[in-house]
Parts: C-alpha cells; structure tokens; sequence
C-alpha cells in the first residue's frame, strides 16, 4: 500500500486562483446560511485543512461551498486568493457526479447523547458562554439549551405549557392559577 | 364529549374517578402499557387506585414491537421488576405496517424466519405464545388491536376493562375515537365498550382530557420514572407534542424517522437492514417523494383518476386493493352529497375533498381506512364555510376558463 501514497490525489494539492474554478451545474447538496458561516468560521479558525476536487476541466466535483466562501474577504486575504485544490483525473461525467454525491453523503450524525456530554464540557469545564458558541460552532441558542440541560423533564413541562391549548388556552390557564392539572372535560 | 365542557375538578382527580368506576365494572382490569408517556400516566393512576381498592398486583401488558429503543426496553424491565406489577411482556411475532417501503408494506417483528435480523435480541421476560394465535405463517400474523382481544380472552379474564393512554389532543383521529356520538349516548363517557374474538369488556381511557404538560406535570409532581427516550428525543429538539415511542415504520411515526440516527445510534444500525425503506425514508419522509407537504406534480396531459391510478399502482397489489378502495369510499361519499367536480387545490366546502388529498393518500399507501377529512357544516361554523365555498367557486371558475 505505502508505495502507491505518491499516486493519491491527496498527494498533489495545488494551490490555484480561484477564479479559475467553475462550479458544477448538478450539484444537490445545500447548505443553508448558518452552516456557510459556520464554514467561514472554520476556514478562520483552523484555516485551509481540506482541497476542494476539482476536474482536469477545473469543475468542481466536491467543496463548492468551501469555494464560494473562498471568495468573502476575509478568507480571500488569508492566501491571497489561492484555494487548495486536488485533481481527479481521466473521469466521465458519470463517475463525476456520483464522486460529489459520495464526498457529501459518506458522513454520519451526531448523536444527541454524545453532543449533550461535549455541550457541559465546553460549558462548564472551558467556560464558553452562548455568545461565542453560537459564533464558533454555528448553534442557535434554543440548541444549546436543549443539549446543555440534557434534557430534562421538567424542562419538556415548560415547552409544552408554552405550546399552548388551542382555543381554551385562557381558560385553562386561569384554572392552573389554583391547580397543577387543568380541568377536566366532558 | 364533542363539545369540550369543562369541570371544575382537575384532570388528575377526574382520573383517578374514572379508574375507579372501572374496577366496579369489569371483572380484570389490565393496563395497556407501552412504555409510552402517555402509559406512563395510566400506569400510575391505576396501580394508585388499585392499592387504594386492595387490588394489587396489577395486570399489565405490553407489546413489545422489537424495533424499540433500549431505554424504553430498560423502562419498562423497571416497571415489570416492581412487586405491585403483574406485566405480560409479549414477544409474539405480529404484523406491523411499514410505509417507508412500496416493496414490503408490512414487516413482522419477532418473526422466527427472520432471527438473524432482530433489531434486539428478545428479553427473557418476552411471552412468545398465545393460545388461539398462529404467528408461525406469516399470513395468519395480526396486528396489535386484534391481539388484545386474544390476549385477554374472557374465558379466563371475564369481562376486561383495557386501561389506555389515548388522549384527545394526541391526534385528531384519536380524538374522533374518543369523541364519537355514541360516547355522548353512554353513561361512562369515557369507555368504549368492544366484544371481539372471544373477549368482551371496554377500553377505558381515563385520560382522555389530559394535556402534554399534565402528563408532564404528574411525573414531576409524584416522581413517576418515566421513559428516557422523550430526554432524549427533547434533546434532539422534537416539540413535546410530537415525541413518540411508538414503531417507527408507520405513516405518521416515520416523518419522525430521522430522530433514530440521533437518538438511538445502536438500534439504528440494525433497523436500516431490518425493513426496505428505512434509510430511504429517514433521508426523504418529509418531502413530496412520501407524499409529504408538497405531492408530486400531475402531468397536464392526464386526467386525476388516471394519474393517482398511476401512483397507487407502485403498492403491492394486495395494498393497492385497500387504497383503492379507501379512495373509492371516499368519492362516493363526496358525490352522494353534490354533483360538484372534486379539484385540485380548494377543498369542497360540504364534502372536505381535493385531489391533493386523495393523491397523498395514493402516495403514502393507507391501511387504517382513513376517514374522510371533516367538513365543516354551514350552521356550525358559517365564516369558516363561506370561505371555503369562495376558495372553490374561484378554482372552479379557473379551471373551466
């Protein structure tokens, strides 16, 4: 195996303008404006750690969104406009556009569990407040709640007493000044 | 029960009432547990009302449904551990609907034939017979409510009072079960009286009027366990009103699919080879390709009846039968009522219908004889009805100009 780590793309990263890359016209997958800047923030913080793929032709196979950040400012600064880029080489459009699909689908999940775990770590341990959370891994407050507080049935109480009762909702909740339960109906 | 009158009395106490005029009236009460939050509720209200009356320990049983989270398996191993609890935790080969496939409308959990690809291995609590039930051929597998009947057949039971966790707010269609007119006709509003396959009695649903955040409020106040999956599923940031525990595979559970990869990785693993589809409809059960929201466009060129004959054509031929004939019942019920054209979009004001709505219903498969969507009569809700017939009038006009 270690005789042929010459031949692998990842073994020719070229840096390029990227002016010269055009993207596809097929490509499926879309990433919504929060996790754009969450790529941003990425490039950033740990700067340039993945090529984009490209075609002998320069068309993009995987990294569009890593390329259209490429073009905000300050990530443009960073290498005066280069991008890293690695070449698959001598493949049709077909082999093309399944290697996007599979760059983008061949990934998995994050568990709620593990991410609850990772959450009170970062909280209470490194002392990271919601502001700069939301700014470095792209949460929302809502999600940081629910993650922090693991949560905890007292707090689905909450979220359904605020999710309301339709039309008695007034009715109910004058009832509840005085009782735990609402009323009951007939 | 239609109409919501309330009490002054809180749920809670009402429930308690409700239990105890059950236990006078049947010879067995059993509880209907499924591990559920809902189940949760019923649960405790019983076994309260049981110790009250003397009646201890109390009948319980549950369905096991194999594709299930671990921790509802470990709640409801703490419920079965408990001394005051007499649970049958069936592990019996059943039928169950799977709507994320065309190809395999039904899976069997716990089927012999198919060990190798349980999603967990089978408690050792599990009950895997019942007398008068042939779960060996896959033809002769029932699905859950039929089961109940056999399970607690009156010969050895006498009449059964089911305990169940079914709530009005729950789901419109299980509002309809609880608020039928004949409820209003019965002294007991809320028991449902059944006679089936050997056994007879009432389901029993002491809980009907309860709201999310009471069934949140009980375990809070009284220190219930309770199921871990809602922790986790409230984590992964379902509405409390939309977390079930229910088998995934179903119509409305799968638009949920997605939550396992989240929240229960270990038994995902296993369900993704378990039944056809699942992967399919973890990814895609939200968007038109299920039927969902948006339905696939009708090429212009095809007329409605052909186009959804075409759709319905991509079940299995014994589905296809029973869509069809849900279909059927559906726009025979419309024109016994008008000569109006259905249309696409507005839904008549007197009968409910569009062709969206029979198209999804074309697209998801339906097994449950879905009942046809409400309409709104004039002189119950006139604004509501008026509106309705302007939408109509103007696709109509549309449509013929």
């Amino acid at each position: 195996m270690t005789k042929n780590y010459k031949n692998q793309p990842i073994s020719d990263v070229q840096w390029i303008d990227r002016e010269e890359l055009f993207s596809n016209t097929y490509n499926p997958n879309k990433v919504a404006p929060p996790e754009l800047k969450l790529l941003k923030e990425s490039i950033l913080n740990s700067g340039w750690t993945q090529p984009i793929v490209i075609r002998e032709s320069k068309e993009i196979v995987d990294g569009f969104h890593r390329w259209t950040v490429s073009g905000h400012k300050e990530i443009k600064e960073l290498t005066g406009g280069l991008v890293p880029v690695v070449v698959l080489k001598e493949i049709g459009e077909d082999e093309q556009i399944m290697a996007t699909i599979r760059h983008n689908r061949a990934r998995g999940q994050h568990g709620v569990r593990p991410m609850a775990v990772i959450m009170q770590k970062l909280k209470d341990d490194h002392k990271l407040d919601n502001d700069k959370l939301n700014k470095l891994l792209g949460m929302e407050d809502e999600e940081i709640r629910r993650l922090y507080e693991a949560g905890s049935i007292e707090l689905i109480k909450e979220l359904a007493e605020s999710g309301g009762a339709g039309k008695n909702v007034e009715h109910i909740k004058k009832f509840k000044e005085n009782n735990d339960f609402s009323p009951s109906w007939d | 029960m239609g109409k919501k009158l309330y009490t002054t009395v809180d749920v809670y106490t009402r429930a308690l009432e409700r239990v105890e005029q059950a236990f006078k009236l049947f010879d067995t009460i059993s509880v209907g547990f499924s591990g559920g939050k809902d189940s949760t509720a019923v649960l405790n209200i019983t076994l309260e009302v049981a110790k009250h009356l003397n009646k201890l320990p109390l009948n319980v049983y549950f369905w096991d449904e194999e594709a299930i989270p671990y921790e509802t398996e470990h709640y409801v191993r703490r419920v079965y551990n408990l001394e005051e609890i007499d649970m049958d935790w069936f592990t019996v080969p059943i039928k169950h609907r799977n709507a994320c496939s065309t190809k395999q409308p039904y899976w069997f959990p716990w089927a012999e034939e198919e060990k190798d690809l349980w999603v967990r291995p089978k408690p050792v609590e599990g009950i895997s017979k019942i007398e008068g039930y042939n779960s060996d051929d896959p033809n002769s597998r029932l699905m859950i409510p039929d089961l109940d009947a056999l399970s607690r057949p009156t010969k050895k039971y006498g009449t059964v009072g089911r305990v169940m966790g079914i709530r009005a707010d729950e789901s419109l269609s299980r509002f309809l079960q609880v608020s039928s007119r004949a409820a209003e006709m019965r002294e007991f509003n809320y028991i449902i009286p059944f006679q089936d396959k050997g056994a007879s009695g009432g389901k029993v649903l002491p809980i009907y009027d309860w709201t999310t955040a009471d069934i949140w409020t009980a375990p809070i106040k009284y220190g219930w366990d309770t199921n871990e999956c809602y922790e986790l599923e409230q984590m992964a940031g379902i509405s409390p009103s939309a977390q079930r525990i229910a088998p995934p595979f179903g119509e409305e559970p799968m638009q949920k699919l997605w939550r396992f990869p989240l929240c229960y990785p270990d038994v995902w693993e296993k369900m993704v080879d378990r039944v056809d589809g699942a992967r399919t409809a973890a990814r895609y059960s939200t968007t038109e390709l299920y039927g969902f929201n948006k339905t696939i466009e009708k090429p212009a060129e095809m007329e409605w009846e052909e186009f959804i004959l075409t759709q319905v054509q991509k079940h299995k031929p014994q589905m296809q039968l029973e869509i069809i004939t849900n279909i059927q019942r559906w726009m025979n019920a419309h024109y016994s009522k008008t000569s109006d054209p259905i249309l696409h979009k507005a839904i008549h004001p007197d009968t409910g219908l569009n062709w969206d709505m029979i198209l999804k219903v074309a697209i998801r498969g339906n097994t449950k004889g879905r009942r046809m969507p409400k309409a709104i009569t004039k002189h119950r809700d006139l604004e509501e009805w008026n509106k309705r017939k302007a939408r109509y009038d103007k696709e109509l006009q549309e449509s013929t100009n």
